[in-house]
């Protein structure tokens, strides 16, 4: 299991795409910290941590995007290359090997998320000041608080991250092939998008919670989105075991 | 011309055969019900929806279908030479009396072949919905103008053939953005990405129109409210489009180490 884990977090870091679309998302940043700044800041108590929230909402589709990118290249890559007979010829079981890939990509999604959310909040930090102080749009939160905010926010992401990448995963070992899984992937961001819009089906969506439940947390409403919280669990656990079980009966003859 | 009909042959059977068309039907279907859904719940404050009947429903949802379309036509053009070359089969293909400008072409008509097979699909599958969902209505309702049921029919492919024509000048950038990658992964990612960050031009209107993605977006609209002269300057946009990535694409490819 350590073997395969070490060689996917190499590849990741060896083949420097990761770190290109990290400095692109950086310059967008950039560009979005000069257009509020240009556009006059009307809110004297905006904050660092109010800046990196606006700006992964305004993201968010793009990030999903990336996301849907990054789970279908690590994932899919030995199936595309046809080198799964040479990465399961190793001293690693294929259940290691698959556990090892959902790992990896749930790490390089979350890594994506928390840069987005230092570095906006990091330049917003500069000019705005480190004060603990968020606006949701109708009320201002300040003090501990929004330190249950920051620590929902990891909590979520992981949650949210980790049920779409299972799913992701499922529909990667079921089909095979790099088109199904991206259509079906870039398909159900998508409808998750167009979906958010209904506030009966929004606790249930992946895409809206990563950042809509630490606000819920903060606001002491967490109960309310129990049943979409278990939602996410029980797709990660579904989706993985699934995934693996699919794995283990497959021909890998290729 | 007798190869290149040959490889179109192949490609258009390949397409009607895939299973991935019936995923693309079964996407298009579901995100249809939910605009229904969001009709019967919201009205058409909560839904592209205007005139809820079977004969309206399909035209009105082309446009809203901008995303899964640009994804879907992505795949498609990325799959037509990429998959071929990083599979090696495209060597299968070349070493036969085909040049590799007989292969392109083919490959660019597949892809038309592709986009309006989409379109048509996505027309059907609107009746079916609209129909299933709120009957087959009286009329046809588009940018505030009703047409009796056959007019409106032949609106509604009017409609088809002008949104398929804008997905082809999408659909030749992706076939030049897919040949300077190495995985369909990348490829079909920049270009929704693409799409996703090219709406943004309609906050320039001085510059919009020469946007292929502005042109995906309204070009079949406007055929219905704007004035002639803009639909024809539309019109040449988008085959300014089409004919630049053609050659582009042509000319790449005939020089291009296929590394194989």
């Amino acid at each position: 299991m350590k073997i395969a884990l070490i060689n996917e977090i190499k590849k990741i870091i060896w083949r420097k795409k990761f770190l290109g679309v990290l400095f692109i998302l950086f310059v967008a940043e950039l560009l979005y910290y000069y257009r509020i700044s240009k556009g006059g800041n009307p809110e004297q108590y905006i904050s660092g941590i109010q800046i990196s929230y606006e700006f992964f909402q305004s993201i968010r589709p793009f990030f999903w995007i990336l996301a849907v990118y990054f789970i279908c290249d690590i994932i899919n890559e030995d199936y595309h290359y046809e080198m799964m007979k040479t990465a399961l010829t190793r001293k690693i079981t294929r259940t290691e090997y698959l556990f090892s890939k959902f790992l990896v990509s749930v790490a390089t999604v979350e890594a994506l998320f928390l840069f987005i959310m230092l570095s906006a909040g990091g330049i917003g930090g500069l000019f705005h000041g480190w004060k603990l102080l968020i606006n949701d749009g109708s009320t201002l939160f300040s003090g501990n608080v929004v330190l249950l905010f920051l620590v929902g926010l990891i909590g979520s992401s992981l949650l949210t991250i980790g049920a779409f990448t299972a799913i992701c995963l499922c529909i990667i070992v079921a089909s095979q092939k790099a088109s199904i899984s991206l259509g079906l992937g870039m398909s159900l961001i998508f409808l998750m998008l167009l979906l958010e819009t209904d506030a009966k089906l929004s606790p249930f969506l992946i895409s809206k919670q990563i950042i809509e439940l630490p606000l819920h947390m903060m606001k002491g409403s967490t109960l309310y989105h129990l049943p979409g919280i278990t939602l996410f669990l029980i797709l990660i656990i579904v989706g993985v075991s699934c995934s693996v079980s699919m794995f283990n009966k497959q021909d890998m003859y290729i | 011309m007798t190869n290149i009909v040959t490889l179109l042959r192949f490609e258009t059977k390949r397409l009607l055969r895939s299973k991935i068309s019936l995923l693309y039907a079964v996407i298009y279907g579901i995100c249809f019900l939910i605009s229904a859904y969001f009709y019967s719940m919201y009205g058409s404050e909560g839904s592209v929806l205007v005139t809820s009947n079977g004969q309206s429903f399909a035209i009105q949802h082309l446009q809203a279908s901008f995303l899964f379309t640009g994804v879907f036509v992505a795949i498609y053009a990325s799959s037509l030479i990429l998959q071929e070359r990083t599979k090696g089969t495209i060597k299968n293909i070349l070493t036969r009396p085909v040049t590799r400008g007989e292969f392109f072409v083919s490959r660019a008509l597949s892809l038309t072949v592709f986009v309006i097979f989409i379109s048509f699909m996505m027309i059907v599958i609107g009746y079916i919905v609209g129909t299933a969902c709120f009957g087959w209505g009286d009329y046809m309702e588009f940018a505030e103008v009703r047409y009796t049921p056959i007019e409106g029919l032949f609106q509604t492919l009017k409609a088809a053939l002008a949104f398929s024509y804008a997905y082809i000048g999408y659909g030749m950038m992706a076939l030049v953005v897919s040949m300077f990658m190495d995985q369909m992964i990348t490829s079909v990612t920049v270009m929704t990405l693409l799409i996703m960050v090219g709406q943004y031009a309609e906050v320039l209107p001085n510059m919009k129109a020469g946007v292929i993605m502005h042109q995906m977006l309204f070009y079949h609209i406007d055929l219905f409210q704007e004035s002639q002269a803009v639909v024809i300057l539309n019109g040449f946009v988008i085959g300014l489009y089409i004919l630049v990535f053609f050659i582009l694409g042509l000319v790449t490819f005939r020089k291009q180490n296929l590394k194989v």
